[in-house]
């Protein structure tokens, strides 16, 4: 019998040239996204040079004097520096574990709900919290826990705990749970919208063909859903990562006092102090921002790596 | 073709009436070079006018003509949004875009800016087209070094300030509950009960009583005359039942580091002040900052002290635990104005006949070494200067007429000017403008009367407005001189002396926008503001543990500590850096 021999199909070379004059209406649909890009977020990357001045407002960056690396000396020989990046540490690793699973979770319940307006009903109003502004979330959360807040005594009265100012306590890591529970009930509706797109595209035939095998709804969610929207878990997990350092400066801002510093005080926050409390320095506010922005930059990549080896899904 | 003729003979008029109103050649409008934009940090209440060239003082002004040539005068001003004028302030400076008109509420020394070239010398300017201001500066001696910047030895006017006419009462200061002195009190010399109440049920202020304190007078003046109220003020939560409240309470970092209650102690602040030897200091590791600790830290031990008070991060200053207070269940406060007298009975359980009187800042005679006692409070944030806001000419507005501009603001520091200004126009000044600001807003002629005394009174729509109609109607975001004892407010004589108290003490030793800061150098400005972040950072961080006891403040090593870390932030090498700073000028 004749071998037949098969040839694999090339696409025909095309220049950059021909596909534009092809395409030019697709090309000039990405135009605007391109000036956005480079006008608000290129050009304004220049102010980075400010990490490396003694910035001065009225001499601007041309005129400001250039002191090398002396505003990171400065911000990492800080004596609070060291327990500030213990806790932005401490509270990225907590919100990208425990605080990542929870939208994934209330996803999961969201596309069991047989009723459709009752869903539409459930996902709107967990959707509200994250247009709520934070110096509101921090007012009521301020409420709810402080000495005689319905949280408290609630807490006080069928746990036992001590009845206390919760915003207050010292101890580690109360502040950081307060600030992962306040993240999760803003949060939660926001961040499930992309799992629930997800599951909502796994193949209804998998779950019928599992239902006849026998499998019960345990096993076809962590053997069918689960898996099948593991791209979409890992690509928010990247991204999570990498957003993870910069916690929300604005809430705790709002939230921590003198007394909480040594566990609530985050690099944001005490950049924040130490920059502009009684005179202001930019420089020391861009060295602190630029320093974050690498960190999470590294954390983005590296992540993505681990994705891509571990679970042959990625970012980039 | 009649129609095309009319039409084009139409176009033609319009074009030039345009082209003689953009040129300025229009006889009424203002020209070209007097024209000018001005940047002020706050605008008035939206609610009035959005844009604040409507201000009726400023539209009478830019009816008039001024200087020798009579031209009449434009301005633009440059309002940013609430809460948006640091970055209105940085947008401008960083872009290069300065108006020509520059209010300082929040800029640089005027000489960091002068050496920048972002401003003018106005020295020439001043002296010639400036009498009224100058004159005011002759008989104000003690202003002149803030109305002067010392440039390479050199005295010169870099701005132009905005004065008062004597010293206005300030806003804000401490209150107590004086009925409750009355009521649960008794005179220390002879240990009767003491008498008091309101002598016209429908007056707040008509109270009278016979409290003596233990130092004697009828107010309180130590240390000791406050601990004496709270004791008497534990006995009025006894007998009313009231549980979880204080005597007192403090800024949620333990102190307020511009001085105030801290200067009680001593005088100074926990910041950097001058002595009065003429020597700066840093107060933050002083004796005198000890001593108000071990007095907080004694406070807080007897409960006096709000046990909660570092948790109050979101109250100023002047209004800790204002749901508190409104219920009448605080002793003492630092309050406002609108909280004296009787104005807080609400009629329920525990403000039902409250009379609510201001003191001064006490002296302690308590806490501390000889020199922590006896000794006035000098650092107070609260309290009001003779001057004011300052306001700059930039490098924007060369080529324009500045002496023009100049002998307009000038006005407004003669007595008729200032009048203007501060009070706004009168009825013969409406009517001869034809501004309908004042009718439309229910003050057809005007927002003061002048009584039988000679002296101004605000009408009663004004009196008792509690939102910006006074703002509106006068032209406060302006340089100007500004009455105040020529004003008469209308207080009652309880009222007017709970503020005379809040401001009876001056603040003589606050370095901090005086011309020892005013007159230094941009490096030594960047140098001690760092010293003072770091400090602040350290002394706001662990106050609040030597008042809670969770550090001893009476032990030699835990004060040491603190000593320790702020001198390794080294505020000595600040102090240097004041202190010829210090010796040249005069605070």
């Amino acid at each position: 019998m004749a071998k037949t021999k098969t040839t694999a199909y090339k696409a025909p070379r095309i220049t950059w040239r021909r596909d534009f004059k092809r395409n030019w209406p697709v090309y000039m649909m990405f135009l605007p996204a391109i000036i956005f890009m480079v006008v608000l977020h290129y050009i304004p990357m220049f102010g980075i040079v400010m990490a490396f001045q003694d910035f001065n407002v009225t001499k601007g960056y041309f005129g400001s004097e250039w002191v090398g690396l002396k505003n990171f000396i400065d911000l990492f020989t800080g004596d609070q520096f060291l327990v500030a990046l213990r806790n932005t540490v401490c509270i990225a690793v907590i919100k990208t574990t425990l605080g990542f699973v929870p939208p994934i979770i209330f996803a999961f319940l969201l596309s069991m709900i047989q009723n459709k307006k009752f869903k539409r009903f459930c996902q709107t109003m967990s959707y509200l919290p994250n247009f709520v502004a934070a110096v509101v979330v921090v007012s009521l959360v301020q409420e709810f826990l402080a000495k005689d807040g319905p949280l408290t005594l609630f807490l006080t009265n069928v746990f036992g705990l001590e009845n206390q100012n919760w915003l207050a306590n010292e101890q580690i890591p109360v502040f950081w749970i307060i600030y992962l529970l306040m993240g999760v009930w803003q949060g939660i509706g926001w961040g499930s919208i992309m799992y629930v797109a997800a599951i909502s595209t796994v193949s209804g035939d998998l779950h019928e063909a599992a239902a006849i095998d026998g499998a019960n709804r345990w096993q076809r969610l962590f053997k069918i859903t689960l898996p099948c929207i593991m791209p979409t878990v890992m690509m928010m997990f990247v991204l999570g990562v990498g957003l993870s350092f910069s916690t929300g400066f604005d809430s705790i801002l709002l939230m921590y006092m003198p007394s909480t510093y040594n566990v609530a005080d985050t690099v944001y926050t005490y950049t924040y102090r130490m920059a502009f409390s009684a005179s202001a320095n930019y420089s020391l506010s861009a060295a602190s921002g630029l320093f974050q922005s690498v960190v999470g930059t590294i954390l983005l990549i590296g992540s993505n790596a681990i994705s891509r080896k571990m679970t042959d899904s990625s970012l980039f | 073709m009649k129609l095309k003729k009319v039409l084009s003979l139409g176009l033609a008029a319009v074009t030039a009436l345009s082209a003689m109103m953009l040129t300025g050649c229009g006889g009424g409008g203002a020209s070209s070079d007097t024209s000018y934009t001005m940047w002020i940090y706050q605008g008035a209440d939206a609610s009035y006018y959005a844009d604040y060239a409507d201000n009726p003082v400023f539209q009478y002004l830019s009816s008039k003509t001024w200087g020798e040539e009579e031209k009449k005068i434009d301005i633009e001003f440059w309002v940013p949004a609430a809460g948006t004028a640091t970055d209105s302030y940085s947008t401008m400076m960083g872009s290069g875009s300065y108006p020509d008109i520059l209010d300082c509420s929040i800029s640089d020394s005027p000489i960091i800016m002068y050496q920048e070239g972002i401003i003018l010398d106005l020295t020439e300017y001043i002296k010639e087209y400036m009498p009224n201001y100058m004159k005011y500066l002759e008989e104000h001696p003690e202003l002149k070094s803030y109305a002067v910047s010392n440039v390479d030895g050199e005295d010169k006017y870099l701005s132009i300030m905005n004065v008062n006419e004597d010293y206005p009462y300030t806003y804000c200061g401490y209150c107590y509950r004086r009925d409750w002195i009355v009521k649960y009190g008794t005179n220390p010399q002879t240990g009767a009960k003491f008498t008091g109440g309101y002598t016209d049920e429908n007056d707040v202020d008509s109270w009278e009583d016979d409290v003596v304190f233990p130092s004697g007078g009828t107010d309180p003046v130590y240390i000791s005359d406050w601990e004496w109220m709270f004791e008497i003020f534990e006995k009025a939560y006894a007998d009313l039942g009231i549980e979880d409240t204080y005597c007192i309470s403090v800024y949620f970092p333990g102190f307020t580091w511009t001085g105030d209650l801290v200067s009680s102690f001593g005088g100074g602040n926990f910041n950097f002040y001058e002595d009065k030897d003429g020597k700066v200091q840093y107060g933050g590791s002083s004796e005198h900052a000890r001593a108000y600790l071990q007095c907080m830290n004694t406070w807080y031990e007897k409960g006096w002290l709000d046990q909660s008070f570092n948790e109050r991060t979101s109250d100023m200053f002047y209004a800790i635990d204002n749901t508190a207070v409104r219920q009448g269940k605080v002793g003492m406060w630092c309050g406002m104005q609108a909280e004296l007298g009787g104005r807080l009975d609400s009629g329920d359980e525990y403000t039902d006949g409250i009379y609510v009187a201001g003191c001064a800042l006490p002296i302690n005679d308590i806490y501390g070494d000889e020199s922590c006692k006896n000794v006035e409070p000098d650092c107070i944030m609260t309290g009001r200067n003779l001057n004011g806001v300052s306001y700059a000419l930039t490098s924007a507005i060369e080529g324009k007429d500045i002496p023009t501009l100049l002998t307009m603001i000038d006005y407004l520091y003669s007595e008729e000017g200032a009048a203007l200004a501060s009070l706004g126009l009168n009825a013969e000044q409406i009517a001869e403008s034809g501004i309908s600001f004042y009718e439309n807003n229910g003050i057809a002629d005007g927002a003061y009367v002048i009584n039988d005394e000679g002296k101004y009174e605000w009408v009663d729509a004004v009196r008792n407005d509690s939102g910006g109609l006074k703002t509106a109607a006068t032209f406060e975001k302006f340089p100007h001189k500004q009455l105040v004892s020529s004003i008469d407010e209308g207080y009652a004589d309880t009222y007017e002396h709970s503020m005379e108290l809040w401001i009876q003490y001056k603040n003589t030793a606050q370095i901090q926008g005086t011309p020892i800061t005013n007159n230094m150098s941009a490096e030594d400005s960047n140098a001690v503001g760092d010293v003072m972040n770091k400090c602040l950072d350290y002394t706001q961080t662990n106050a609040v543990k030597y008042i809670k006891g969770e550090k001893d403040i009476d032990s030699d090593k835990d004060w040491g500590d603190w000593c320790k870390m702020l001198e390794k932030y080294n505020y000595k090498k600040a102090i240097d850096i004041y202190q010829p700073y210090a010796d040249r000028f005069e605070i």
